[in-house]
């Protein structure tokens, strides 16, 4: 087994509205393991992106701790959670969320000029990145409004890998893509996740999900089963996704 | 209706961004309101002048030079139309009121309140029976002096009379705390005769005319007059015509309305400028509502239409409010011009004024808004839905970041800054104007309130720190020479204050020994006179006289006429002065000796210094002894007999216009006292350099009050703008911030790049503004000037630092204020910000 990386220990996350309160995480405790491609599944509410969320540093637990490589991060302030994202995390959104007004490669060179002085290392690395997911010279240049879903999608990817992040965060990335384009995104999570990028991820999506080393399945905001993919041999994906399919039915799903 | 109903809910939904603009509504109705309902001050000193039947021009006699015949003289008169003579007491020294100020000097007329007058009427504002004390102008309620509390007066000999303030009066003409001539106060009958004993009285005539053309005429007549019948030719010690002191009065007036009518119109334009601006925001903002509604069978007219009447209705209610506001801030107004002037201004409701102005706002910005929605028009429906974009290849990236220079952050920050240029360029034009505005008010507050060249030179008197006034009879070379010796004293020139007519009217003549030595007085065209055939004049007597250089002037002095060129010209609009050299007036009056001694001290050695060393000299001046003070502190019973004896003597003397007088006082034989009027060749010692700084106070205060009025305004605008601005752009750009935030960027930093977005436009703005205001002042102060008829003046543009410290404020004020705005987005999580 990997070495344990990121963890959340009785995370609770509360939302209140009108004097009512909503508990979308209750006492959840998650262990995820360096270098692994971990999926959090779940139905519509259970939490997931709440706890994607909230792992990332892009929100913060009403209660619980999470422990980030020996450091708790819950009570850091937000100037602590921004640099805890830039050195550490990367994130692709289902939304993709690439900025409107810059060309794709200065959404790239955005993240990559905030952590690295050394502009043409990061240059060079997101030219190199560009070519691996198959976006040619030509479509650097464009602005999100002139892409098509997949090669928006691709370009987030690279944003979110320019900085060589300890984990990707990456919420339901395929979810507003088409089968396709969805594939090749799922294709380049995978083999950066072969090269050892940690990897969590949100999805609805089988066929993603059967990529990852392990399934964690939330409801009501709570873990309710784990199913352990790595044992099974990449090759045999059907053997993955059947392991899956009846784990997910265990679950109501 | 559609229209409306479509304003209505657009108000309902967006009523923050709404206030902000209703507050620059607000701003602008209200100076409008202000300025409109107080009416020109020219208007407002006429009218006062009228029902107080103030006077049309004053003399004031020396004692004992008064006679019912000049009165009898003077009625006799065609156009004259009322004379009027009473007893006042002419006061120089200092005046104070504990915990309100520090003494400030002054010369004033000491009125008795029960004396009845048919010209210059005294309305007391607030009479209190069986009291005793002192009723004060106006003006000096809005200084801080409070009734029940204590007038001091203070004499040249420090001498100090307490009294209890019991109101506050209005006159026609000498209630200003500023004027260049007299203040008047009123006092009971008790004090009247308290102050009367030791101070004597003189006799102030007044009279009124029916033609302002035959004012000087007349009064040139009764000079001559008085002159022949007390065979004294100075008789008379002062005289001023109201043409002359209603133009001092209204002139700094007139600056201040004119300021603030500037003002008002910068905000109105700020006003429009962020209509329109948020207007056209306001529609990109919303095209995919406006798609919808379009789609849904809207017309392009009525969606425009809901526009305008979103922009109509704030507009009507802040007009209205900002019109309520303009009677709560009226007596700040009131106040400066009050303090300026002496004109009583009162607070009253002009409801059909007040309605113009409200429709006049309400129309010009409902006309801003119907132009601006010309984009609704223009697009059609897909266009709308797509969000503006004619075609998916429009863009053009600006700023690349592979090749730009800086960090992340300021590469940002000028993207950011391009992305909104329109946003930026409107920022700049209201800074640009507003920061006119500031500079050209901190100019002015300068200029007149803080820099003594400028009121020097309307004097048109020199401002020494020590003036020596000499006995008829004092041996004026001597004085001089021990004068000189004084290694402390720079330099001296001896003038005389005499008196000649031209064309029969009476006119200052100012003998003075050596031109080269002047500091205030300043010729602003041709020279000084030389030769003894040269002469120099005022502006205004070149005016009056209808001469200019090169011209000339038959001068007239006791009936010995002289011809005289006229070589120069200095640029006060008030003074009858004329400029001759000792020798040209001795063509005149050939025994002439100057009578004051004005000296240049060293830094660092005070007026009170001089003075010590004038008593060590010369001993008592007439005025110390006069004013009783040095028997009062003499102990010695002989020394004490002798002062009183000498202060007598000295009293009849100037009386009765005695040359000089000796006496010896023999007991048994022996001369146990001798002494006479010679024995005190100094009649006075005194410093106008102090009376200066008494006038430049109220200015000060005046101004002071003006800019800081501009200054607050200025940057209450500034930051409503700013608020609009900053608001705007964190709505438009949520997503981007938290995509931004998500990356890793803190609050601090988008903050920052958010407020050095703003900055150029602040930089530009504010330098740009204060550059023109440093340009444009001259030439507006010289056009405001020529309008009042004072044309050739002298006005010194403020240091460069005065420019830049009112463009440092504005750039400082809109970085803090901007950082302080974006604070919104640190109460927003990244993922909030995305979610929204």
């Amino acid at each position: 087994m990997n070495k344990l990386f990121l963890q959340t220990k009785q995370l609770c996350k509360t939302f209140s509205s009108d004097g009512q309160q909503q508990h979308v995480l209750c006492n959840l405790d998650i262990d995820i393991y360096e270098g692994d491609f971990t999926i959090i599944m779940g139905s519509s509410g259970s939490g997931k992106t709440t706890l994607l969320y909230a792992l990332s540093g892009m929100d913060t637990p009403t209660l619980g701790k999470i422990i980030f490589q020996g450091t708790e991060i819950q009570d850091f302030n937000s100037d602590e959670l921004a640099n805890f994202r830039k050195k550490h995390c990367g994130f692709v959104f289902q939304n993709i969320y690439l900025l409107e007004n810059m060309s794709i490669l200065d959404n790239v060179l955005t993240a990559g000029y905030l952590v690295n002085n050394n502009k043409p290392e990061i240059i060079k690395r997101a030219k190199e990145l560009f070519l691996q997911v198959g976006l040619t010279e030509e479509i650097w240049r464009k602005f999100p409004s002139q892409l098509s879903g997949g090669e928006k999608q691709r370009a987030a990817l690279i944003r979110s890998l320019i900085n060589e992040p300890d984990i990707l965060f990456a919420d339901e990335p395929t979810g507003a893509l088409n089968s396709s384009s969805g594939k090749d995104v799922l294709d380049i999570l995978t083999k950066v996740n072969q090269k050892g990028q940690s990897i969590v991820m949100v999805t609805h999506d089988i066929k993603a999900a059967i990529r990852a080393n392990r399934i964690i399945y939330l409801m009501d905001g709570k873990v309710c089963g784990e199913l352990h993919l790595a044992k099974y041999s990449e090759a045999n994906m059907e053997e993955r996704s059947k392991k899956a399919r009846d784990f997910l039915q265990q679950n109501n799903w | 209706m559609i229209s409306l109903h479509l304003a209505l809910t657009s108000l309902k939904r967006k009523h923050n961004g709404a206030v902000s603009f209703a507050i620059i509504v607000i701003i602008a109705a209200c100076f409008f309101n202000v300025i409109l309902s107080t009416g020109e001050v020219n208007s407002s000193f006429e009218s006062q002048s009228e029902k107080l039947n103030g006077t049309d021009c004053y003399m004031l006699f020396s004692p004992n030079m008064y006679y019912e015949d000049f009165a009898a003289f003077l009625e006799a008169k065609e156009h004259v139309t009322g004379v009027n003579a009473e007893d006042v007491i002419s006061f120089s020294g200092k005046y104070y009121s504990p915990n309100i100020s520090s003494p400030s000097p002054a010369s004033m007329f000491i009125q008795n309140i029960n004396v009845e007058r048919s010209i210059s009427l005294i309305n007391i504002l607030n009479p209190q029976e069986n009291k005793s004390g002192v009723y004060l102008p106006i003006a000096f309620q809005e200084l801080g002096y409070k009734i029940g509390s204590s007038f001091i007066l203070r004499d040249s000999s420090e001498q100090e009379y307490t009294y209890e303030i019991l109101g506050f009066c209005y006159v026609s003409e000498f209630g200003a705390v500023t004027n260049f001539l007299q203040t008047r106060i009123v006092v009971t009958a008790d004090v009247f005769h308290e102050l009367s004993s030791n101070f004597g009285t003189k006799t102030l005539l007044n009279f009124t005319v029916d033609d302002n053309a035959a004012l000087h005429y007349i009064e040139s007549q009764l000079v001559d007059y008085s002159s022949a019948y007390t065979r004294n030719t100075q008789c008379i010690e002062m005289a001023a015509a109201r043409p002359d002191f209603s133009v001092a009065f209204t002139l700094f007036a007139s600056i201040i309305s004119t300021i603030i009518i500037a003002f008002s119109g910068v905000i109105f334009m700020v006003a429009l400028i962020m209509a329109i601006y948020r207007i056209k925001s306001g529609i990109t903002e919303n095209l995919t509502a406006i798609g919808t509604l379009k789609a849904l069978g809207y017309t392009s007219r009525q969606i425009a239409l809901g526009y305008v009447f979103e922009y109509i209705i704030i507009s009507f209610i802040s007009s209205i409010i900002g019109t309520l506001f303009s009677y709560a801030c009226s007596p700040l107004y009131h106040k400066i011009l009050i303090l300026i002037t002496g004109v009583f201004i009162k607070n009253t409701a002009h409801i059909s004024l007040d309605i113009i102005i409200i429709l006049i706002i309400t129309l010009l910005i409902g006309l801003a808004a119907y132009l601006s929605t010309a984009g609704v028009k223009k697009l059609p429906v897909a266009v709308i839905l797509r969000g503006g974009l004619l075609s998916h290849n429009i863009k053009t990236n600006a700023v690349e970041l592979e090749h730009a220079k800086g960090s992340i952050h300021q590469i940002l920050c000028l993207k950011n800054w391009i992305m909104f240029k329109k946003q930026n360029i409107s920022t700049c034009i209201i800074i640009t104007i507003v920061s006119f505005t500031l500079c050209f008010g901190f100019i002015l507050f300068e200029g007149f309130g803080i820099n003594d060249s400028f009121i020097k030179n309307l004097l048109d008197n020199e401002i020494t720190e020590a003036n020596i006034t000499l006995d008829d009879h004092a041996d004026i070379e001597e004085i001089s020479k021990i004068i000189d010796s004084n290694e402390n004293v720079l330099k001296i020139i001896r003038i005389g204050f005499e008196s000649v007519t031209i064309d029969n009217t009476s006119y200052n003549a100012r003998v003075i020994d050596n031109f080269n030595n002047l500091e205030s007085i300043k010729i602003s065209d041709g020279s000084f006179p030389v030769n003894d055939n040269e002469i120099a004049v005022s502006v205004h007597v070149a005016s009056l006289l209808s001469k200019s250089i090169g011209d000339v002037i038959t001068l007239n002095s006791i009936g010995i006429k002289a011809d005289y060129i006229i070589s120069g010209i200095t640029s006060s609009i008030m003074s009858y002065n004329t400029y001759l050299t000792e020798d040209g007036y001795k063509r005149l009056y050939a025994a002439y000796a100057p009578s004051t001694i004005c000296a240049y001290l060293d830094k660092g050695y005070t007026y009170e210094q001089f003075a010590d060393f004038i008593f060590n000299k010369f001993g008592y001046t007439q005025s110390e002894l006069l004013s009783g003070i040095v028997s009062a502190n003499t102990n010695n019973k002989y020394s004490a007999i002798k002062n009183m004896i000498d202060s007598k003597m000295i009293k009849l003397k100037q009386n009765y216009n005695i040359d000089s007088m000796e006496y010896a006082l023999n007991i048994d034989g022996n001369t146990v006292l001798s002494s006479g009027t010679s024995a005190y060749p100094i009649k006075d010692v005194y410093s106008n350099t102090s009376l200066l700084a008494g006038y430049l106070n109220v200015f000060k205060l005046a101004f002071g009050l003006l800019a800081t009025f501009i200054l607050v305004i200025t940057l209450i605008i500034i930051f409503v703008v700013l608020s609009i601005m900053v608001k705007q752009t964190v709505n438009a750009k949520k997503p981007e911030f938290g995509i931004l935030k998500a990356l890793g960027f803190t609050t601090g930093e988008l903050r920052k790049q958010l407020t050095f977005c703003l900055l150029p436009s602040a930089i530009v703005g504010a330098f740009l503004g204060s550059f023109i205001a440093y340009g444009i002042t001259l030439p507006f102060v010289t056009k405001l000037f020529s309008l009042v008829g004072w044309r050739g003046f002298q006005y010194e543009l403020p240091s460069i630092i005065t420019l830049l410290s009112a463009a440092i404020i504005i750039i400082s004020f809109t970085y803090m204020a901007s950082y302080f705005l974006t604070s919104k987005i640190k109460h927003i999580s990244a993922y909030e910000l995305i979610e929204n």
